[in-house]
Protein backbone atom coordinates (compact mmCIF):
# COMPACT_ATOMS: atom_id res chain seq x y z
CA UNK A 1 0.00 0.00 0.00
CA UNK A 2 1.49 3.11 -0.89
CA UNK A 3 1.60 6.60 1.13
CA UNK A 4 0.20 9.58 -1.40
CA UNK A 5 1.64 12.44 0.80
CA UNK A 6 5.41 13.44 0.12
CA UNK A 7 7.28 13.36 3.44
CA UNK A 8 7.80 17.39 3.30
CA UNK A 9 3.70 17.27 3.28
CA UNK A 10 1.57 18.21 6.45
CA UNK A 11 -0.46 15.23 7.93
CA UNK A 12 -4.40 15.82 8.77
CA UNK A 13 -3.49 15.46 12.42
CA UNK A 14 -0.68 18.70 11.98
CA UNK A 15 -3.18 20.38 10.25
CA UNK A 16 -6.02 19.89 12.90
CA UNK A 17 -3.63 20.59 15.67
CA UNK A 18 -2.54 23.93 13.79
CA UNK A 19 -6.22 24.50 13.44
CA UNK A 20 -7.00 24.08 17.53
CA UNK A 21 -4.54 26.11 18.66
CA UNK A 22 -2.69 23.31 19.89
CA UNK A 23 0.66 23.75 18.59
CA UNK A 24 3.66 26.42 19.51
CA UNK A 25 4.02 29.37 17.95
CA UNK A 26 7.48 28.13 16.42
CA UNK A 27 5.62 25.07 14.35
CA UNK A 28 2.53 27.22 13.48
CA UNK A 29 4.77 29.49 11.59
CA UNK A 30 6.97 26.49 10.03
CA UNK A 31 3.23 25.34 9.06
CA UNK A 32 2.64 29.34 7.90
CA UNK A 33 5.76 28.76 5.45
CA UNK A 34 4.72 25.55 4.26
CA UNK A 35 1.41 26.13 3.34
CA UNK A 36 2.87 29.23 1.20
CA UNK A 37 4.71 27.30 -0.99
CA UNK A 38 2.76 23.88 -1.33
CA UNK A 39 -0.32 24.37 -2.84
CA UNK A 40 -1.62 20.71 -2.16
CA UNK A 41 -1.32 21.17 1.59
CA UNK A 42 -2.84 24.74 0.96
CA UNK A 43 -5.34 23.26 -0.78
CA UNK A 44 -6.16 20.31 2.20
CA UNK A 45 -6.02 22.87 4.78
CA UNK A 46 -9.44 25.15 3.17
CA UNK A 47 -10.72 21.57 3.00
CA UNK A 48 -10.25 20.77 6.65
CA UNK A 49 -11.37 24.64 7.06
CA UNK A 50 -14.38 24.45 5.50
CA UNK A 51 -15.30 21.26 6.78
CA UNK A 52 -14.91 22.86 10.27
CA UNK A 53 -17.22 25.28 9.87
CA UNK A 54 -19.50 23.29 8.27
CA UNK A 55 -19.60 21.49 10.95
CA UNK A 56 -20.14 24.13 13.81
CA UNK A 57 -22.51 25.77 11.46
CA UNK A 58 -24.53 22.85 12.24
CA UNK A 59 -24.59 23.01 15.53
CA UNK A 60 -27.03 24.73 17.96
CA UNK A 61 -26.03 27.51 20.06
CA UNK A 62 -23.91 27.30 22.89
CA UNK A 63 -26.99 26.28 25.14
CA UNK A 64 -27.77 29.01 28.18
CA UNK A 65 -25.76 27.32 31.83
CA UNK A 66 -29.69 27.89 33.56
CA UNK A 67 -30.88 25.07 31.19
CA UNK A 68 -31.76 21.65 33.34
CA UNK A 69 -28.99 19.43 33.00
CA UNK A 70 -26.05 22.22 32.36
CA UNK A 71 -23.26 22.28 34.35
CA UNK A 72 -23.43 24.21 37.31
CA UNK A 73 -27.12 23.50 37.59
CA UNK A 74 -26.20 22.77 41.11
CA UNK A 75 -24.89 24.96 43.61
CA UNK A 76 -23.13 28.42 42.89
CA UNK A 77 -23.94 29.54 39.02
CA UNK A 78 -23.47 32.44 37.08
CA UNK A 79 -25.80 32.53 34.24
CA UNK A 80 -24.69 33.43 31.00
CA UNK A 81 -27.39 35.66 28.66
CA UNK A 82 -27.62 37.18 25.63
CA UNK A 83 -26.77 40.55 25.59
CA UNK A 84 -29.26 42.42 26.82
CA UNK A 85 -32.01 40.20 27.58
CA UNK A 86 -33.76 40.31 31.18
CA UNK A 87 -30.55 42.44 31.93
CA UNK A 88 -33.59 44.70 33.95
CA UNK A 89 -36.98 44.18 34.75
CA UNK A 90 -39.58 45.86 35.92
CA UNK A 91 -40.83 49.63 35.62
CA UNK A 92 -37.66 51.58 35.79
CA UNK A 93 -35.74 49.30 33.66
CA UNK A 94 -35.39 51.98 31.03
CA UNK A 95 -33.47 54.04 33.62
CA UNK A 96 -31.62 51.53 35.15
CA UNK A 97 -30.00 50.62 31.71
CA UNK A 98 -29.29 54.28 30.42
CA UNK A 99 -27.73 54.46 33.99
CA UNK A 100 -25.84 51.68 32.96
CA UNK A 101 -24.71 52.26 29.57
CA UNK A 102 -23.82 55.90 30.66
CA UNK A 103 -21.61 54.03 33.65
CA UNK A 104 -19.74 51.16 31.21
CA UNK A 105 -18.84 54.14 28.68
CA UNK A 106 -17.04 56.59 31.12
CA UNK A 107 -13.20 55.17 31.48
CA UNK A 108 -11.70 55.63 34.48
CA UNK A 109 -14.31 54.24 36.50
CA UNK A 110 -15.12 50.55 35.73
CA UNK A 111 -13.75 48.29 37.91
CA UNK A 112 -10.40 47.04 35.89
CA UNK A 113 -8.83 45.59 39.06
CA UNK A 114 -5.78 47.44 40.52
CA UNK A 115 -4.87 45.67 43.78
CA UNK A 116 -2.38 42.51 42.86
CA UNK A 117 -2.57 40.13 45.65
CA UNK A 118 0.54 37.66 47.25
CA UNK A 119 -2.13 35.01 47.33
CA UNK A 120 -1.92 34.13 43.86
CA UNK A 121 -4.90 35.75 43.06
CA UNK A 122 -4.96 39.04 41.01
CA UNK A 123 -2.19 37.47 38.43
CA UNK A 124 -1.57 39.56 35.42
CA UNK A 125 0.25 37.71 32.91
CA UNK A 126 3.61 39.98 31.30
CA UNK A 127 3.29 41.40 27.84
CA UNK A 128 -0.95 41.36 28.08
CA UNK A 129 -1.63 45.25 26.94
CA UNK A 130 -5.61 43.91 27.82
CA UNK A 131 -7.37 44.16 31.16
CA UNK A 132 -10.54 42.91 32.28
CA UNK A 133 -13.49 44.61 34.34
CA UNK A 134 -16.62 44.82 35.39
CA UNK A 135 -19.52 46.58 36.21
CA UNK A 136 -22.15 45.35 38.60
CA UNK A 137 -25.90 46.12 39.42
CA UNK A 138 -27.64 45.87 42.33
CA UNK A 139 -30.97 46.66 42.75
CA UNK A 140 -31.35 50.12 41.44
CA UNK A 141 -27.25 50.77 41.83
CA UNK A 142 -24.75 50.92 39.42
CA UNK A 143 -21.00 50.27 41.30
CA UNK A 144 -17.49 49.70 40.18
CA UNK A 145 -16.79 46.28 40.38
CA UNK A 146 -13.21 45.39 42.31
CA UNK A 147 -12.39 42.27 44.16
CA UNK A 148 -12.62 43.64 46.91
CA UNK A 149 -15.73 44.62 46.79
CA UNK A 150 -18.11 41.48 47.61
CA UNK A 151 -20.69 40.14 45.31
CA UNK A 152 -24.32 38.94 46.09
CA UNK A 153 -26.82 36.90 44.33
CA UNK A 154 -28.81 38.48 42.28
CA UNK A 155 -26.34 41.06 41.15
CA UNK A 156 -26.15 41.52 37.20
CA UNK A 157 -22.45 42.12 35.93
CA UNK A 158 -20.97 42.96 32.27
CA UNK A 159 -17.36 42.78 32.29
CA UNK A 160 -15.66 44.90 30.15
CA UNK A 161 -11.99 44.92 28.30
CA UNK A 162 -9.43 47.86 28.41
CA UNK A 163 -6.91 46.94 25.47
CA UNK A 164 -4.28 49.15 23.21
CA UNK A 165 -4.63 46.88 20.52
CA UNK A 166 -7.08 44.39 18.84
CA UNK A 167 -7.12 41.32 21.03
CA UNK A 168 -9.31 38.04 21.11
CA UNK A 169 -11.20 37.26 24.43
CA UNK A 170 -12.42 35.08 26.77
CA UNK A 171 -14.11 35.43 30.36
CA UNK A 172 -14.13 32.34 32.23
CA UNK A 173 -15.08 32.21 35.69
CA UNK A 174 -13.63 29.11 37.73
CA UNK A 175 -15.85 29.05 41.13
CA UNK A 176 -14.27 26.97 45.01
CA UNK A 177 -15.79 23.43 43.68
CA UNK A 178 -13.76 23.43 40.36
CA UNK A 179 -16.89 24.26 38.23
CA UNK A 180 -15.69 26.43 35.03
CA UNK A 181 -18.07 28.38 33.74
CA UNK A 182 -17.70 30.12 30.26
CA UNK A 183 -19.44 34.41 30.58
CA UNK A 184 -17.83 35.13 26.70
CA UNK A 185 -17.86 34.24 24.37
CA UNK A 186 -21.37 32.71 23.75
CA UNK A 187 -19.33 31.08 20.07
CA UNK A 188 -16.81 27.98 20.18
CA UNK A 189 -13.84 30.88 19.41
CA UNK A 190 -12.49 33.83 21.15
CA UNK A 191 -13.82 36.72 19.93
CA UNK A 192 -12.36 40.18 18.55
CA UNK A 193 -12.15 43.36 20.94
CA UNK A 194 -11.21 46.46 19.26
CA UNK A 195 -8.88 48.73 20.98
CA UNK A 196 -10.35 51.07 23.66
CA UNK A 197 -10.90 51.62 27.38
CA UNK A 198 -13.39 49.55 29.32
CA UNK A 199 -15.63 48.48 25.85
CA UNK A 200 -18.21 46.07 27.16
CA UNK A 201 -18.87 42.70 25.80
CA UNK A 202 -22.18 41.80 24.54
CA UNK A 203 -23.14 38.99 27.17
CA UNK A 204 -24.31 39.86 31.18
CA UNK A 205 -24.14 37.58 33.76
CA UNK A 206 -25.85 37.27 36.65
CA UNK A 207 -25.05 36.02 40.05
CA UNK A 208 -27.09 33.15 41.22
CA UNK A 209 -27.66 31.11 44.67
CA UNK A 210 -24.72 29.93 46.37
CA UNK A 211 -21.83 31.72 48.22
CA UNK A 212 -18.36 31.13 47.92
CA UNK A 213 -14.93 32.58 46.05
CA UNK A 214 -15.06 32.26 42.86
CA UNK A 215 -11.33 33.10 40.51
CA UNK A 216 -12.35 34.94 37.45
CA UNK A 217 -10.29 34.68 34.19
CA UNK A 218 -9.90 37.46 31.46
CA UNK A 219 -8.07 35.70 28.45
CA UNK A 220 -6.50 37.82 25.52
CA UNK A 221 -4.59 36.53 22.51
CA UNK A 222 -3.70 37.29 19.45
CA UNK A 223 -5.66 35.41 17.76
CA UNK A 224 -9.09 33.46 17.39
CA UNK A 225 -8.63 30.63 19.17
CA UNK A 226 -11.06 27.35 19.94
CA UNK A 227 -12.56 28.38 22.87
CA UNK A 228 -11.34 24.90 24.19
CA UNK A 229 -7.83 25.40 23.73
CA UNK A 230 -8.39 28.15 26.37
CA UNK A 231 -11.05 26.34 28.70
CA UNK A 232 -8.84 22.48 29.07
CA UNK A 233 -5.93 25.36 29.62
CA UNK A 234 -7.07 26.88 32.83
CA UNK A 235 -8.84 23.21 33.75
CA UNK A 236 -5.50 21.81 33.71
CA UNK A 237 -4.07 24.33 35.81
CA UNK A 238 -5.85 27.13 37.28
CA UNK A 239 -3.23 29.02 38.60
CA UNK A 240 -0.86 29.35 35.75
CA UNK A 241 -3.28 27.99 32.49
CA UNK A 242 -0.55 26.84 30.04
CA UNK A 243 -1.88 28.97 27.32
CA UNK A 244 -0.76 29.12 23.72
CA UNK A 245 1.97 31.45 22.90
CA UNK A 246 0.39 34.73 21.60
CA UNK A 247 -1.82 34.72 24.85
CA UNK A 248 -1.88 36.44 28.20
CA UNK A 249 -4.52 36.32 31.32
CA UNK A 250 -5.46 37.67 34.16
CA UNK A 251 -7.12 36.08 37.09
CA UNK A 252 -9.20 37.85 40.23
CA UNK A 253 -10.84 36.49 43.20
CA UNK A 254 -14.26 37.67 43.85
CA UNK A 255 -16.34 36.81 46.52
CA UNK A 256 -20.09 35.89 46.38
CA UNK A 257 -22.14 36.62 49.51
CA UNK A 258 -25.91 35.65 50.62
CA UNK A 259 -28.53 38.68 49.68
CA UNK B 1 -10.74 16.76 34.57
CA UNK B 2 -12.89 17.92 31.52
CA UNK B 3 -16.00 20.02 32.43
CA UNK B 4 -19.13 19.63 30.80
CA UNK B 5 -18.69 23.44 29.10
CA UNK B 6 -15.26 22.36 28.41
CA UNK B 7 -16.49 19.16 26.56
CA UNK B 8 -19.14 21.07 24.70
CA UNK B 9 -16.55 23.36 23.33
CA UNK B 10 -14.20 20.70 22.71
CA UNK B 11 -17.03 19.25 20.68
CA UNK B 12 -17.65 22.49 18.60
CA UNK B 13 -13.63 22.62 17.70
CA UNK B 14 -12.74 19.15 17.26
CA UNK B 15 -16.07 17.32 16.54
CA UNK B 16 -15.27 17.81 12.76
CA UNK B 17 -12.01 15.93 12.83
CA UNK B 18 -13.51 12.91 14.51
CA UNK B 19 -16.20 12.54 12.35
CA UNK B 20 -13.93 13.14 9.54
CA UNK B 21 -11.69 9.97 10.44
CA UNK B 22 -14.20 8.42 11.34
CA UNK B 23 -15.96 8.98 8.01
CA UNK B 24 -12.83 7.77 6.47
CA UNK B 25 -11.74 4.56 8.54
CA UNK B 26 -15.80 3.29 7.99
CA UNK B 27 -16.74 4.62 4.98
CA UNK B 28 -20.44 5.36 5.94
CA UNK B 29 -21.64 8.24 7.28
CA UNK B 30 -24.15 6.88 9.93
CA UNK B 31 -21.74 4.57 11.55
CA UNK B 32 -19.25 7.41 11.29
CA UNK B 33 -21.83 10.02 13.09
CA UNK B 34 -22.27 7.32 15.88
CA UNK B 35 -18.55 7.26 16.07
CA UNK B 36 -18.44 10.76 16.89
CA UNK B 37 -21.55 10.52 19.49
CA UNK B 38 -19.97 7.62 21.07
CA UNK B 39 -16.33 9.04 21.89
CA UNK B 40 -18.03 12.04 23.13
CA UNK B 41 -21.04 10.33 25.48
CA UNK B 42 -17.95 8.35 27.04
CA UNK B 43 -16.14 11.28 27.43
CA UNK B 44 -19.06 13.22 29.00
CA UNK B 45 -19.70 9.75 30.87
CA UNK B 46 -15.86 9.53 32.06
CA UNK B 47 -14.02 12.80 31.57
CA UNK B 48 -11.18 11.44 33.75
CA UNK B 49 -9.67 9.32 30.25
CA UNK B 50 -8.48 12.82 29.05
CA UNK B 51 -5.72 13.11 31.55
CA UNK B 52 -3.79 16.12 29.47
CA UNK B 53 -0.73 13.58 28.39
CA UNK B 54 -1.35 14.60 24.96
CA UNK B 55 -2.94 17.11 23.20
CA UNK B 56 -6.72 17.27 22.95
CA UNK B 57 -6.94 16.27 19.39
CA UNK B 58 -4.10 13.79 19.71
CA UNK B 59 -5.78 11.99 22.21
CA UNK B 60 -9.60 12.35 19.93
CA UNK B 61 -7.64 10.91 17.06
CA UNK B 62 -6.83 7.77 19.01
CA UNK B 63 -10.23 7.99 20.83
CA UNK B 64 -11.97 7.66 17.12
CA UNK B 65 -9.53 5.21 15.92
CA UNK B 66 -10.11 2.30 18.90
CA UNK B 67 -13.83 3.04 18.22
CA UNK B 68 -13.71 2.73 14.62
CA UNK B 69 -11.72 -0.22 14.70
CA UNK B 70 -14.14 -1.83 17.12
CA UNK B 71 -16.62 -1.18 14.75
CA UNK B 72 -14.77 -2.56 11.56
CA UNK B 73 -14.29 -5.77 13.32
CA UNK B 74 -17.83 -6.27 14.07
CA UNK B 75 -19.87 -8.79 11.79
CA UNK B 76 -21.72 -5.97 10.21
CA UNK B 77 -19.16 -4.26 8.87
CA UNK B 78 -16.95 -7.17 8.16
CA UNK B 79 -19.12 -8.01 6.34
CA UNK B 80 -19.72 -4.94 3.93
CA UNK B 81 -16.52 -4.69 3.51
CA UNK B 82 -15.63 -7.65 2.21
CA UNK B 83 -18.51 -7.58 -0.24
CA UNK B 84 -17.64 -4.61 -1.44
CA UNK B 85 -13.77 -5.69 -1.72
CA UNK B 86 -14.54 -9.27 -3.56
CA UNK B 87 -17.66 -8.20 -5.25
CA UNK B 88 -16.44 -5.41 -7.01
CA UNK B 89 -19.10 -3.03 -5.29
CA UNK B 90 -16.66 -0.60 -4.05
CA UNK B 91 -18.15 2.53 -2.78
CA UNK B 92 -16.24 5.15 -4.14
CA UNK B 93 -14.46 6.02 -7.48
CA UNK B 94 -11.80 7.54 -6.80
CA UNK B 95 -8.03 5.87 -6.52
CA UNK B 96 -8.14 7.13 -3.11
CA UNK B 97 -10.86 6.20 -1.75
CA UNK B 98 -10.90 2.09 -3.55
CA UNK B 99 -7.47 2.51 -1.54
CA UNK B 100 -8.98 2.97 1.89
CA UNK B 101 -11.72 0.32 0.88
CA UNK B 102 -9.06 -2.38 0.63
CA UNK B 103 -7.31 -0.95 3.49
CA UNK B 104 -10.58 -1.11 5.54
CA UNK B 105 -10.88 -4.76 4.98
CA UNK B 106 -6.80 -5.26 5.48
CA UNK B 107 -6.87 -3.74 9.01
CA UNK B 108 -9.50 -6.19 10.68
CA UNK B 109 -7.36 -9.02 9.60
CA UNK B 110 -4.52 -7.78 11.25
CA UNK B 111 -3.91 -7.63 15.56
CA UNK B 112 -4.92 -4.95 17.14
CA UNK B 113 -2.13 -3.00 18.02
CA UNK B 114 -1.08 -3.54 14.15
CA UNK B 115 -4.16 -2.49 12.70
CA UNK B 116 -4.09 0.74 14.52
CA UNK B 117 -0.76 1.30 13.54
CA UNK B 118 -2.08 0.64 9.62
CA UNK B 119 -5.16 2.81 10.17
CA UNK B 120 -2.37 5.42 11.19
CA UNK B 121 0.44 4.92 8.86
CA UNK B 122 -1.39 4.56 5.60
CA UNK B 123 -4.97 6.46 6.06
CA UNK B 124 -3.50 9.06 8.07
CA UNK B 125 -0.03 9.28 6.60
CA UNK B 126 1.40 10.29 10.07
CA UNK B 127 5.32 10.26 10.12
CA UNK B 128 7.34 7.97 12.95
CA UNK B 129 7.15 10.96 15.18
CA UNK B 130 3.55 11.17 14.79
CA UNK B 131 3.01 7.60 15.31
CA UNK B 132 5.18 7.55 18.46
CA UNK B 133 2.95 10.36 19.80
CA UNK B 134 -1.00 9.04 19.55
CA UNK B 135 0.69 5.52 20.19
CA UNK B 136 2.43 6.28 23.17
CA UNK B 137 5.61 4.82 22.39
CA UNK B 138 8.94 5.07 20.95
CA UNK B 139 10.27 5.48 17.18
CA UNK B 140 12.04 2.46 17.71
CA UNK B 141 8.92 0.39 18.60
CA UNK B 142 7.23 2.72 15.85
CA UNK B 143 10.00 1.38 13.03
CA UNK B 144 9.61 -2.79 14.28
CA UNK B 145 5.61 -2.30 14.56
CA UNK B 146 5.70 -0.68 10.93
CA UNK B 147 8.20 -4.01 9.63
CA UNK B 148 5.86 -6.56 11.02
CA UNK B 149 3.03 -4.18 9.09
CA UNK B 150 5.65 -4.18 6.08
CA UNK B 151 5.78 -8.13 6.07
CA UNK B 152 2.12 -8.81 6.79
CA UNK B 153 1.48 -6.69 3.37
CA UNK B 154 3.62 -8.24 1.43
CA UNK B 155 2.41 -11.88 2.77
CA UNK B 156 -1.11 -10.51 1.84
CA UNK B 157 -0.16 -9.12 -1.57
CA UNK B 158 1.22 -12.28 -2.15
CA UNK B 159 -1.68 -14.51 -1.98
Amino acid sequence: MTRRRSEACLSDLQLDCWMAGELSAEAGQAMALHLEACTICRQRHADLAEEQRRFAGDLPACAPLEQPGAVGASGLRWRVRPPGLRWFLGASALAAAAALVLFVARPGQLGTPSVLRSDGFGTRAKGSGASLGWAVRRGEHVFTGSPERALRAGDALRFTISSREPVYVAVLGLDAAGRLSVYHPNADRLTRVEAGQQQPLPSAVELDGTTGDEALYGVFCSSALPLSVVTLAVERSPQDPPLPLGCAFERWKVRKEAQ
Amino acid sequence: MLTRPALEQLYRSHGSAVLRRARQLLGDEAEAREVLHDVFISLLESPEQFAGRSSPMTFLYRMTTNNALGRLRSQRSHARLLAAEYAGQKEPTSPSAEAFVELRAWVISLPEELARVAIYYHMDEMTQEELAQVLGCSRQWVGKLLQQLEARGRRRSAT
